[in-house]
């Protein structure tokens, strides 16, 4: 009879990294479902695409560095899933392709692969496509056709202006409550859909896969920078309603945001991260190139997460810390 | 909601059916290791007060103290002392062993002593430190902790019966044979530490804590929080001080005043899934963990032999080591749920169950990284060591065993052994 | 402190040399050491600003680099002539002015004689050389404790590496933009106009350095064969806590 060597705990929860990636691709079948009711089945051979070419490229870098393959933990067909998701209806297939690898080979792997990457790699992808086919990503089809969308031509698809684009371009929005809830509206794949992404919000909070401390701040920040400095007519609560449902900043909020490798881990920490984010991403609305900045707010706030989880946890415990530097 | 749980984990809890039998008691020990002397502690060195080959009884003093305030050693058992032996013990480290050739394992009850009404401090402690009681908890000697306590320093003594962690259910079965004396026993710890009162803290089903309460003569039991690790044992404003003491310390320190009887033996709780009648047993102090296992027998080979309940015991590999005081719980598990331990995610899940506060995956990324000199501002020392942040964490990272490893390196200072850009 | 001492050769200058070996011996291990091993730009970071702003066109890179030869390599050789004569905090005010009025005489020379163009569109970064990080870096360090031969040596493995870099990076950038070489068509089905943003020569150096990272691992992996001195990261980690 030989024993074991093992370390304390000799009980473990059954919670996996796996398990957490499993969640959140749940989660995307709504959306797509939701999204094929307006467009047919393209949305979903996007989404598809943008899996695809994220898992073979992981794969790919694992064996090029030699290492044990990482499919199992799901992160990579999670990056690629997201990207697909934040692609209008009527891009070309490439595209979400272009950006699945970009987050993979340039965001991701070099960086150690998952737990190790700085900077979220579903919004660098997404950083990039919006930097090299602004033109082409922001071209989103008019869900009031009553047709699907051809699937192996983008020729011919009509597109029409966003919500967010009306609001960059400071116009009027023609867009309603009784639109915007419904996701009866032009915008990404997944983004539309704004009663399927709250529900989706409340599955991952439940499944404690994403945090309210970091959602909840971030959507408060956009809502009040929405309020105070409004870009329509229509009294703060249009500016609101608009803001918010327009482009894929609740996405960005559920999702985005909430890739646990890039977030701080304090409780603080998370809410003063969602702040910050929200901050930015309505700057770069204000201020920005594109009509939806988010992916570089995001991008912009990893950076920022490991000083924000420091100073969080120093302001938090400053009583304990002092008492420890009395002690010396 | 996630954000607004309590800090701590929900352990399964596997105490049956071990909770509902009755206590056993050991039938052969064979060899008997008591320690003499623990190396680098010279309040726990003393000795020997017999010649080798001499025939001792239960309860007859076999090491003597080198100062005059330690605990002498006492035999648990009746036999023949055989000589010393060397051996390290994963909870007290290398230490020199008598060892004791048993030929009976009698538990006879000694003629009761007259009672003498209200007992004195210094008699109680006097009959702790003769009677060799040493805590349960902690292995530290009853009369050492209480003398501690007596120059200020314990407002309130509470005698946990909690038992937090899924397999341990030693401290139940001793209330159930006997809480009115482990309530006498309280209460003559709460005169000699100087506390303002005491009660028991337990963590039971409402039917079984009806049931014990009705035993006592005014309620005494507290029941503390169903999350793992219990944060509060008593209903004590912040600055009040706590201090625990375990159930069986209690019930010796009763037996020792009132009856003059050493405490020879620990109530143990033996489970797992390789064990084939999981029970408590009642062992005497030394017996070897192999003679343990063979009372209670074994349905298969174990892999991990774990001295300590699941949550914080330790893995051991030599069967010879005694059960001494400071574990209640002795498991031999056949496998064990492990996970490929993977790459941090930061998921956040060791931050949210640290009753500390702390950041474990944090500290433990600091220590993979080296940067030794960030630990201290994390607070490592802060760590008690639940073991709550491994338990939970999804990558199946021993985040606790790390945590550990900085309160050791936290002080240290190491920079720049070498250049960042060569390979 | 360093564990240079414990961890076997890493630099020319502390490499042991031989008694009576000539000094000619540890020129190309200079050389190489400056050019790629611990390449200016690629493990140092220094000069990376004119790398991502103007390393959009071969031609550009290839004057630049020819331009901080022209400065570096005179730098070099007054600051080893001078050695310690001068105080450290004269060195780099001193050698930084020296610097520009070299820059005045190559800037003048990319007007008149190479193209009126390309000083137009490096007019900013040209003096910017002058001030540069690789000055200040060469003033405090290398040059002033060697001899000139070595210094020499030494700043032209600096601008040889530094030019490696951005020519590298100036052409892929320029194929990539334009789809031309030299300004030449190379006929390229794509276009990215979009690389010629900065963060596009910040993703370039990522990989560069990267890739430079495992060849000096392929070769400190062949050499440990025969080093068996070297001793591996955790062990030099061990060692040092041991000795305090």
């Amino acid at each position: 009879m030989t024993l074991k060597k093992g370390n304390a705990p000799h009980l473990r929860q059954n919670e996996r990294i796996g398990m957490r990636s499993l969640d959140v691709l749940i989660v995307m079948i709504p959306l797509c479902i939701f999204s094929s009711v307006y467009y047919g089945i393209r949305p979903v051979l996007l989404v598809l695409a943008g899996m695809v070419t994220a898992v073979v490229c992981e794969a790919l870098c694992s064996l090029i560095g030699r290492r044990r393959l990482s499919l199992s933990d799901g992160t990579a067909a999670v990056t690629g899933g997201l990207v697909g998701l934040l692609m209008s209806p009527a891009s070309p297939y490439w595209m979400p392709a272009i950006a699945a690898a970009f987050a993979i080979l340039v965001a991701k792997m070099p960086f150690g692969g998952a737990g190790r990457n700085l900077f979220n790699p579903a919004a660098a992808g997404m950083a990039v496509v919006t930097l090299c086919f602004s033109g082409l990503l922001f071209l989103y089809p008019d869900p009031g056709l009553s047709t699907p969308l051809p699937l192996n031509t983008t020729a011919g698809i009509i597109t029409e202006a966003s919500p967010a684009a009306q609001l960059a371009s400071g116009g009027q929005s023609v867009y309603m409550w009784s639109t915007l809830l419904p996701g009866d509206f032009p915008g990404p794949i997944g983004a539309t859909g704004i009663m399927v992404l709250a529900a989706c919000a409340l599955y991952l909070f439940s499944r404690r896969t994403a945090s309210p401390l970091i959602t909840l701040p971030f959507l408060l920040a956009c809502a009040a920078s929405a309020a105070l400095f409004p870009r329509v007519p229509g009294g703060w609560q249009n500016s609101v309603m608009l803001e918010l449902c327009s482009g894929y900043l609740l996405f960005c909020g559920v999702f985005l945001l909430n890739d646990s490798v890039t977030a701080p881990r304090h409780w603080l920490g998370r809410v003063v991260y969602g702040v910050l984010a929200g901050v930015l991403v309505m700057a770069l609305r204000y201020y920005g190139r594109f009509e939806e900045g988010a992916c570089f707010a995001v991008l912009l706030v990893n950076a920022f997460s490991p000083l924000i989880d420091r100073l969080c946890w120093r302001l938090v415990n400053i009583r304990r810390l002092s008492r420890q530097g009395q002690k010396r | 909601m996630s954000i607004f749980t309590k800090r701590g984990v929900r352990l399964p809890m596997m105490k049956e059916p071990a909770a509902s039998r009755p206590i056993e008691e050991i039938e052969t020990v064979g060899q008997v290791l008591l320690p003499l002397a623990v190396k680098g502690d010279p309040r726990r060195s003393c000795r020997p007060a017999l010649v080798t080959y001499s025939s001792v009884i239960r309860g007859q003093v076999i090491g003597l103290p080198e100062e005059g305030e330690g605990t002498p050693v006492i035999s648990s058992v009746t036999g023949v002392l055989a000589g010393t032996r060397t051996l390290t013990h994963p909870l007290y480290g290398e230490m020199v062993c008598a060892v004791l050739d048993c030929m009976v394992v009698d538990a006879a009850e000694p003629a009761p002593r007259p009672h003498m009404g209200e007992w004195k401090p210094e008699e109680i402690l006097g009959a702790a430190r003769t009677a060799g009681i040493v805590d349960e908890l902690d292995g530290i000697p009853l009369h050492e902790k209480l003398r501690a306590w007596q120059n200020g320093g314990c407002n309130f003594l509470v005698a946990d019966a909690a038992e937090q962690e899924p397999y341990a259910s030693s401290a139940w079965a001793v209330l159930n044979e006997s809480i009115e004396q482990v309530q006498e026993g309280v209460s003559l710890a709460v005169t000699a530490a100087g506390a303002a009162g005491g009660h028991i803290a337990v963590r039971l089903p409402a039917a079984r804590r009806r049931r014990l309460a009705r035993r006592l003569r005014h309620s005494q039991l507290f029941q503390v929080r169903s999350r793992y690790p219990a944060r509060r044992y008593a209903h004590a404003a912040e600055d009040v001080a706590v201090c625990r003491i375990g159930v069986q310390a209690c019930l010796a320190l009763y037996r020792a005043v009132v009856y003059g009887e050493p405490q020879c033996d620990v109530v143990i709780t033996v489970a797992g899934d390789a064990v084939a009648t999981p029970q408590n047993i009642r062992v005497p102090f030394g017996t070897g963990v192999h003679q343990v296992l063979r009372a209670c027998g074994l349905s298969v080979d174990p892999d991990y032999v774990v001295l300590g309940d699941a949550m914080t015991g330790v893995a051991i590999q030599d069967l010879e080591i005694p059960v001494l005081p400071g574990i209640t719980c002795l498991l031999a598990l056949t496998g064990r749920k492990t996970a490929v331990s993977r790459p941090c995610i930061g998921c956040g899940r060791c931050a949210q169950v640290c009753h500390a506060g702390l950041l474990p995956g944090e500290i433990a990324a600091q220590l993979e990284n080296m940067h030794y000199e960030r630990l201290s501002v994390l607070l490592p020392g802060e760590c008690d060591g639940c073991g709550a942040c491994s338990h939970v964490c999804p990558a199946g990272r021993d985040v606790a065993v790390r945590v550990m490893e900085a309160q050791d390196n936290a002080g240290t200072i190491f920079l720049n052994w070498g250049d960042d850009d060569d390979a | 402190m360093r564990a240079t001492d414990e961890s076997g050769p890493r630099h020319a200058k502390t490499r042991p040399v031989k008694p009576g070996t000539h000094e000619l011996w540890r020129l190309p291990g200079i050389f190489m050491d400056t050019f790629l091993l611990r390449n200016i730009v690629l493990v140092q970071a220094i000069g990376l600003s004119p790398i991502l702003a103007v390393g959009i066109n071969l031609q550009y890179g290839v004057v630049l680099t020819l331009c901080t030869a022209a400065v570096l390599l005179p730098c070099s050789l007054c600051m080893s002539f001078f050695g310690d004569r001068l105080p450290d905090w004269l060195r780099a005010p001193v050698y930084t002015v020296g610097a520009s009025f070299l820059l005045i005489g190559a800037a003048a020379i990319v007007d008149r004689c190479i193209s009126n163009e390309v000083y137009a569109a490096l007019y900013l970064f040209l003096p910017l050389m002058a001030v540069n990080t690789i000055f200040t870096y060469r003033a405090g360090g290398f040059s002033v404790s060697n001899r000139p031969a070595a210094a020499l040596v030494d700043a032209l493995g600096s601008s040889m590496g530094f030019g490696l870099v951005i020519c590298t990076v100036s052409a892929l950038r320029e194929l990539a933009t334009h789809g031309t070489l030299w300004n030449i068509p190379v006929g390229l089905p794509v276009t990215l106009p979009e690389a010629a943003w900065p963060y596009a020569a910040f993703i370039m150096l990522g990989f560069m350095a990267a890739f430079l990272q495992w060849i000096k691992s392929v070769i400190s992996r062949f050499s440990a064969r025969f080093d068996v001195r070297r001793t591996s990261r955790p062990a030099a980690a061990e060692k040092r806590r041991e000795n305090s």
